[in-house]
């Protein structure tokens, strides 16, 4: 199985609390085992939300029987309720969820950009106003460790001073920049369980080249046993969004080769996993891991399934479309989910969408969460069996028929070797504001931000197919 | 449900449509957990009816039309259903209407069981808002056992002999209306009587505020005037008049089969997971023997069968827990120890409490998923109590458990005797509510086998 293009031996790393393997490299994709105290997860892999101890409307039998490997929880939300001292006590957030396999927190950052009319942010660290009694809550490095610590995931994150890429003040990207990296002294310092939980450091650092460079180096300097890409997702152009995700993920470790200190595999090159955060677009997290990115989350696929949009390999079914009324198909002939093998009539999810009935946001989730754990099984085997390239231009072939494949997933793929010779056949659809809208709706993160509209594109065959984006609109 | 020429296009059924291949299927003609009663009059050619895309009248032309496409199991024929409070005119008015409705109702079926479907769909497509209002498909007794299930057997061979129409299948269950006038009651389950293409009966228009201690002596008013034997072979459904466990208990001892779900989406709502015993311990002994009344005479065993007293400061009585308490924050323990099902046996009441406290949709899901399992664990009992002839001593010491019973002792016994006699079914709690629909038997199922739960 281990095998790469190259022929050059595969990297691997060895944390503590975590063994990172790569199984299986093309071109800069790989396919990997990342063993965390609860589980051994397969890389890349996509994981789901469940903000407050919960993926909306599933249960976390049903989250292991979609080959869910590692679910979030968001420490900001549990620290308010049920708050990080009663996890603790129910045996932290696995015990409290009934949970077995991987977990990760984030560190509570993410909410200075989704609830920064509640947040102020100091050199201390976020002060934030808490949306449920008005209370105040400091949130500093060492408060956000300490709660992760409590809430006792296999991965925990970083405070990171987040800015939204949208914010057109470069002064405060540089200062965001360095005080992350203060920041993950200060983390690093307070992180009292280094043998059971992993903690990550963020790359910031805007849409700048260099301060992302910066960032890397500061972070790789301090050895994590892993690295997420951060602020990204939050309105910039996909152009802006590919290039910074194709920076770090060849920056980060094996990118600056450093001695492993690891007996058995000395020989093997290091590699630390690499997690880009807030994406959860299908055709990104294709792009992301051409681009040899590994790990991926998102409310994306729930959120957008409460809206009664479905994941198919064309793109997306827009499931309220008067069209659907008479469909009686099932979602998606190819997939095995629950409610597609059981032929669920699209008819009939028309029928509950439209009425905003429980049941039917939990069919839609359902779908919609094994579709994109379908798709990262996928890539895996793709890569196993080096066939990826193959594997990037049938799923761009389903997607874009004809050929209309955007520029910025063009130039992705040209930095991430993978050719489009025969797909992308139609001339480059323009870039420009309807790109970067469709990457705006991307956000599609906890506050709900990005615009209503409906770009109308990709209509197909009168099925009301959509190939781009799910508008994004209201809150969880 | 959608259009019923969707329906009809599809040609498949409820059964294809909601996914609910292998389970029978009630269509019912109210859905008690989320409709109200119209709020204008019917007339004597249309019902009016109240739902979520507005109000709309429906004929029982319109009604047959949207059965035909649902091809249920069974089906209530069309009622002019109303309140426990109505004044006898309009009540005497209801009755008129529902006895003309169902001979329509039954000339539409004889004319749907007939007609192949591809006529059907010739049909111009009727005018007017098509949503089918009071098709509620409901669930009913696990066919095995259940004279439901013998008598859709029946109906099964039927269809071999009849034209293949898509209702050749189907049971009609006439629809008894009387409000809560034991006379009336008395005089339209007389007109209904055995007549041809009658497969069964719905009690209709209970649960709407009449006292549940007079409920017996209505639903005996409406079946003891039915001629002698005709329950023999058939199934009595009653929609949405339970509201405690006795009331279940009680409705199956005064001679219902089949109710639907109304309770279990009334405590699910709540944020009630239902905790109440469903056996008697083995030694457990009437107090007095021969008083009907024991309740209030807590003896020593059935006491202790109830466990500690229920603290209603915190929202729980005797039947059930409230799971909005924050006496639940920290407790480690299901929902009720000892339960089998789903949610008991992977997750905690201090989880449950903190998804309810937060609005998840997981807290409905593992209610739901309880409170299913534990009704449908109690109709079991029952039905063990009835198979083995001693539903009057079930009784007896369900009763036991109350301090205050709810529902009075009981005022005939002719119903009693045709459970001793093992011919009828005790009946089963259908469907779910809000939360489950279909997506509940993806990972919410019950342990001790699938939960049946239907919703539209």
């Amino acid at each position: 199985m281990a095998s790469s293009s190259s022929g050059e031996p595969l990297p691997s790393s060895d944390s503590p609390a975590l063994k990172f393997k790569v199984v299986a490299a093309q071109g800069r994709a790989r396919s990997s085992r990342m063993t965390l105290p609860h589980y051994t997860a397969h890389t890349p892999m996509f994981m789901p939300v469940g903000t407050q101890g919960s993926v909306k409307g599933l249960t976390s039998a049903q989250l292991a029987d979609l080959d869910c490997h590692v679910i979030l929880g968001n420490t900001y939300h549990l620290e308010n309720r049920p708050g990080s001292e009663l996890v603790a006590e129910m045996g932290g957030l696995h015990g409290f969820i009934n949970w077995q396999r991987g977990m990760l927190t984030d560190s509570g950052g993410f909410q200075m950009v989704s609830l920064l009319h509640l947040a102020e942010i100091t050199e201390e660290g976020v002060t934030f106003q808490s949306p449920v009694d008005g209370s105040r809550m400091l949130l500093t490095p060492e408060q956000s460790i300490g709660i992760q610590n409590r809430l006792g995931a296999d991965v925990i994150m970083a405070l990171d001073d987040v800015v939204p890429t949208t914010t057109n003040d470069p002064a405060r990207f540089v200062e965001a920049t360095h005080r992350t990296t203060r920041w993950i002294d200060r983390c690093i310092a307070a992180h009292s369980r280094p043998t059971e939980q992993n903690l990550f450091g963020i790359v910031q650092g805007g849409l700048d080249p260099e301060l992302r460079r910066i960032s890397m180096e500061q972070l790789v300097a301090r050895d994590l046993p892993g690295y997420a890409i951060g602020g990204l997702a939050g309105g910039e152009s996909k152009d802006d969004f590919w290039r910074v995700v194709a920076q770090c993920t060849a920056g980060l470790p094996p990118g600056k080769r450093r001695g492993t200190g690891t007996g058995a595999s000395g020989a093997r090159p290091m590699s630390k996993p690499r997690y880009v955060m807030g994406i959860g677009y299908p055709l990104d997290i294709v792009v992301c891991s051409a681009l040899g990115a590994d790990m991926f989350d998102s409310v994306y696929p729930t959120r957008t399934a409460r809206f009664g949009v479905a994941l198919v390999p064309e793109g997306v079914l827009k499931l309220k479309n008067a069209c659907f009324a008479r469909d009686y198909r099932p979602l998606d002939p190819g997939c095995s989910c629950p409610v597609c093998a059981r032929g669920t009539p699209r008819a009939y999810l028309h029928n509950v969408v439209t009425r905003g009935l429980a049941s039917a946001a939990g069919l839609v989730t359902l779908h919609n969460i094994a579709y994109t754990q379908a798709l990262t099984r996928a890539m895996r085997q793709a890569i196993e069996e080096q066939r990826f390239p193959d594997w990037v231009r049938g799923y761009l072939t389903t997607m874009f028929p004809k050929g209309d494949v955007p520029g910025w997933v063009r130039d992705a793929m040209e930095v991430a070797g993978i050719s489009l010779e025969g797909v992308a056949t139609a001339p480059r659809p323009p870039a420009g504001r309807a790109a970067d809208r469709e990457a705006a709706e991307a956000q599609g993160q906890e506050g709900g931000l990005g615009s209503a509209e409906d770009k109308g594109q990709g209509q197909e065959g009168g099925r009301g197919l959509k190939r781009a984006a799910e508008p994004v609109t209201g809150s969880a | 449900m959608p259009n019923a020429s969707i329906l009809r296009e599809y040609g498949r059924g409820a059964h294809g449509f909601l996914c609910l291949e292998g389970l029978p299927v009630l269509a019912s003609n109210r859905d008690p957990t989320m409709y109200e009663f119209g709020a204008r009059p019917s007339t004597d050619k249309e019902l009016y009816v109240s739902i979520h895309s507005g109000g709309h009248t429906v004929s029982p032309e319109r009604y047959m039309e949207t059965v035909a496409a649902l091809q249920p199991d069974l089906y209530v024929t069309l009622c002019d259903e109303v309140t426990a409070d109505a004044k006898p005119k309009r009540v005497a008015a209801s009755v008129k209407r529902t006895t003309a409705w169902l001979e329509a109702c039954l000339r539409l079926h004889a004319t749907h069981q007939q007609q192949p479907q591809q006529e059907q769909e010739q049909q111009p497509p009727p005018t007017g808002p098509q949503d089918a209002p009071q098709a509620e498909p409901a669930d009913q007794a696990p066919a095995s056992t259940s004279a439901a299930g013998a008598v859709r057997n029946a109906a099964d061979g039927a269809t071999a002999s009849s034209g293949g129409g898509p209702l050749a299948g189907s049971l009609a269950l006439a629809a008894l209306a009387g409000g809560a006038l034991p006379a009336e009651r008395t005089r339209a389950a007389a007109a209904v009587g055995e007549r041809d293409g009658v497969g069964g009966y719905a009690l209709c228009g209970l649960g709407t505020g009449e006292a549940p201690e007079d409920r017996p002596a209505l639903i005996a008013a409406s079946l003891d005037a039915l001629p002698g034997g005709s329950l023999d072979s058939r199934p009595v459904f009653a929609s949405g008049l339970v509201s405690s466990p006795e009331e279940l208990l009680e409705a199956v001892a005064a001679g219902v089969d089949l109710l639907d779900c109304a309770y279990v989406a009334q405590v699910t709502a709540g944020g009630y997971a239902l905790t109440f015993p469903l056996r008697p311990p083995p030694d457990w002994q009437p107090a007095q023997e021969g008083t009907t009344s024991a309740a209030a005479d807590t003896n020593g065993a059935a006491a202790a069968a109830a466990g500690p007293a229920p603290d209603a400061s915190i929202g729980a009585d005797d039947t059930k827990i409230n799971l909005w308490s924050t006496s639940y924050r920290l407790d480690k323990g299901p929902l009720l120890p000892g339960c089998g099902c789903f949610a008991c046996r992977h997750h905690t009441r201090a989880y449950t409490h903190h998804l309810l406290n937060t609005h998840e949709m997981l807290a409905d899901v593992l209610l739901e998923a309880h409170n299913t399992s534990h009704t449908m664990a109690f109709c079991q009992a029952i039905r063990e109590a009835i198979s083995e002839g001693r539903l009057e001593r079930y009784r007896a010491w369900f009763r036991s458990l109350r301090s205050a019973p709810l529902v009075a002792a009981p005022r005939r016994g002719g119903t009693a005797k045709r459970r001793a006699e093992g011919d009828e079914e005790a009946g089963t709690e259908a469907g779910a509510a809000a939360a489950a629909g279909c997506a509940a038997p993806a990972g919410a199922g019950r342990a001790s086998g699938p939960a049946k739960w239907v919703r539209v």
